[in-house]
């Protein structure tokens, strides 16, 4: 039954790649402004969002773990961290090839890149500390999460507030019609994905976890040495 | 009041094992020094008269920068010596509830840090000539809450990291990120000092009032939960 | 063996360090840009022919233009660049999470075997 909803959640994201494909490049209008360079910009905001989304469950989850020490808490804000550090890099990525082709340069201290910037090394720390922390790093990391949630609004106005002494024309398009239809589609089909994603990389950190017990309790039991 | 007593005896007790053995204190001092002189050096630049001045823009990145990493040594000695001699225990089956002993180590920290900003603001001061208290109720306010800030969630990270194996190497990794938000606050407010803008000086102050409370809040939430044995 | 080997050595370090030395200027010579003698005069001239200047002001600049409208019409290389990177670094995730399982699963069956053989005993 499970599988049959992951199958058809899956084979739906096939669909929906295609669909938000063909509403990208061939329904939505080339904009004015930015020409053939904002097709970029669907797919890299719906990411963007899911970089959100993630540290989000990855601080939710965390402080549930914290408050009921229930392992499927964990579980969750592992996935949830390493999927923010995924999403990060493609924000990351697609931002500044999009930064390339709009103004020509890679990298520019722009409130958004540099808030997408801290965020993800800040969840880049998170996965560190679970793969180097050893034994009883799953609170340690529980902690950095919440951290890193609390911070994302202060790292925001931070950073906005930082760029915006050094005022420069914003380049946020106001969507319209097929360009919308293509942006929202995007955003769904990315929230999908992130939700498959989750759910598979919770399931190998349960199936890891569960394992770690079986084995010491096959420890205490005598079974192995 | 109870409440109090307990932070301030746990920052006492902090203070007095350093002020005996000051292992930590001269060296935090010392290498904030030294990362101010070899920031110096980075950045001279020929003046008007052709005598070599330092750019005095970059005082207020210099200023938080050897803060920040002298701070970061502090705190990990600060924990380790908890660990060494096993006393962290001792600490937990006291009858101290978990938030004063978390504020009071904090506490401890955050003297310790200021101890060492007496010696690192002057020497800003006399290296680039940066008038850092032309307006002396800002720039307190300023020093106050970024040390604060940088004490309780330095505090936080190190007593989690205390029983890692990569701590010294962790430490830093997960704390910076999360410090960048009242790096960039003390580093502009600093600045808005140094060039007279009052305006953009108390935003930052009130900014950085923001940060620290929401980080407190964040402490005391986590801080029980994560020190647990 | 050895006497030879620093005899090859004292005279091979000091001609390294000579050609070392020595290339970035025959390099920099070699890279001299040809600047024709003609130029100067040209220049002259077409300072002083207004008209000579539109013309080939003109002939030059369409072809210019066309192109750059071209490459910001449809620049495709940077978003092709950017679909690429976005599901290349999704596939990354999912082969080191499939490896992941394989792994788990491998470790899964290890210890299967373990305590069927201590059950065994």
């Amino acid at each position: 039954m499970k599988r049959g909803i992951y199958l058809a959640a899956a084979a739906a994201c096939i669909v929906g790649i295609a669909g938000t494909l063909y509403l990208i490049f061939y329904r939505a209008p080339i904009d004015r402004l930015l020409l053939f360079n904002q097709k970029i910009f669907y797919y890299h905001v719906a990411n963007a969002w899911m970089l959100g989304a993630a540290i989000i469950t990855c601080g939710v989850s965390s402080l549930l773990y914290l408050r009921t020490r229930q392992g499927r808490h964990d579980d969750l804000a592992r996935a949830a961290g390493e999927l923010a550090v995924l999403y990060g890099a493609i924000v990351l990525v697609t931002g500044s090839i999009w930064g390339k082709a709009a103004w020509d340069i890679w990298w520019d201290w722009d409130a958004r890149l540099t808030t997408s910037l801290l965020l993800w090394m800040t969840m880049v720390g998170y996965v560190l500390v679970r793969q180097y922390g050893g034994p009883g790093s799953e609170r340690m990391a529980a902690g950095l999460g919440v951290f890193a949630t609390v911070n994302i609004p202060l790292v925001y106005f931070s950073v906005k507030i930082w760029r915006t002494l050094h005022p420069q024309t914003s380049v946020v398009p106001g969507l319209q019609g097929s360009m919308r239809a293509a942006m929202w589609s995007s955003v769904a089909l990315f929230a999908v994905l992130y939700v498959l994603f989750l759910l598979a990389r919770m399931r190998v950190a349960q199936g890891e976890r569960r394992l770690s017990e079986l084995r010491e309790q096959a420890l205490d039991a005598g079974l192995i040495e | 009041m109870d409440f109090l007593r307990h932070v301030t005896t746990i920052a006492w007790k902090d203070l007095r094992v350093e002020l005996r053995s000051r292992e930590i204190l001269f060296n935090m001092a010392f290498f904030a020094a030294m990362v101010v002189i070899l920031f110096s050096f980075a950045f001279l630049k020929e003046g008007k008269d052709g005598a070599m001045v330092v750019v005095a823009e970059v005082a207020p990145g210099f200023l938080w920068i050897a803060v920040l990493f002298s701070a970061t040594l502090g705190m990990a000695r600060a924990f380790d010596r908890e660990r060494e001699s096993d006393t962290m225990r001792g600490l937990l089956i006291s009858p101290a509830p978990r938030a004063a002993l978390f504020l009071g180590k904090a506490a401890g920290l955050f003297v310790l840090m200021a101890m060492v900003e007496a010696v690192v603001v002057p020497l800003i001061w006399f290296f680039f000539a940066a008038p850092l208290f032309a307006e002396p109720v800002a720039m307190t306010a300023i020093i106050v809450l970024t040390t604060a800030g940088v004490a309780v969630v330095g505090s936080v990270f190190a007593a989690m990291l205390m029983r890692t194996r990569a701590r010294d190497v962790l430490l830093p990794v997960i704390l910076y990120p999360i410090l960048v938000p009242l790096f960039i606050a003390a580093i502009k407010g600093t600045s808005g000092v140094l060039v007279g803008e009052t305006e953009q000086t108390w935003f930052w102050i009130r900014f950085l009032l923001v940060y620290d409370s929401s980080f407190v809040v964040a402490a005391l939430w986590t801080f029980e939960s994560v020190v647990i044995e | 063996m050895p006497n030879r080997m620093t005899r090859y050595a004292r005279l091979v370090v000091p001609a390294a360090l000579a050609l070392a030395l020595l290339a970035p200027v025959g390099l920099a010579v070699a890279a001299e840009p040809y600047r024709s003698p003609m130029r100067e005069q040209c220049e002259g001239e077409l300072a002083k022919d207004k008209g000579w200047q539109a013309e080939l002001r003109q002939s030059v600049r369409p072809d210019v233009h066309q192109e750059d409208a071209n490459i910001t019409m449809r620049n495709k290389k940077h978003v092709v660049m950017a679909y690429g990177a976005l599901w290349g670094l999704s596939v990354i995730f999912l082969v080191l999470m499939w490896l992941r399982q394989r792994r788990l699963v491998a470790e899964m069956d290890r210890l299967a075997q373990q305590i069927a053989k201590a059950a065994a005993e």
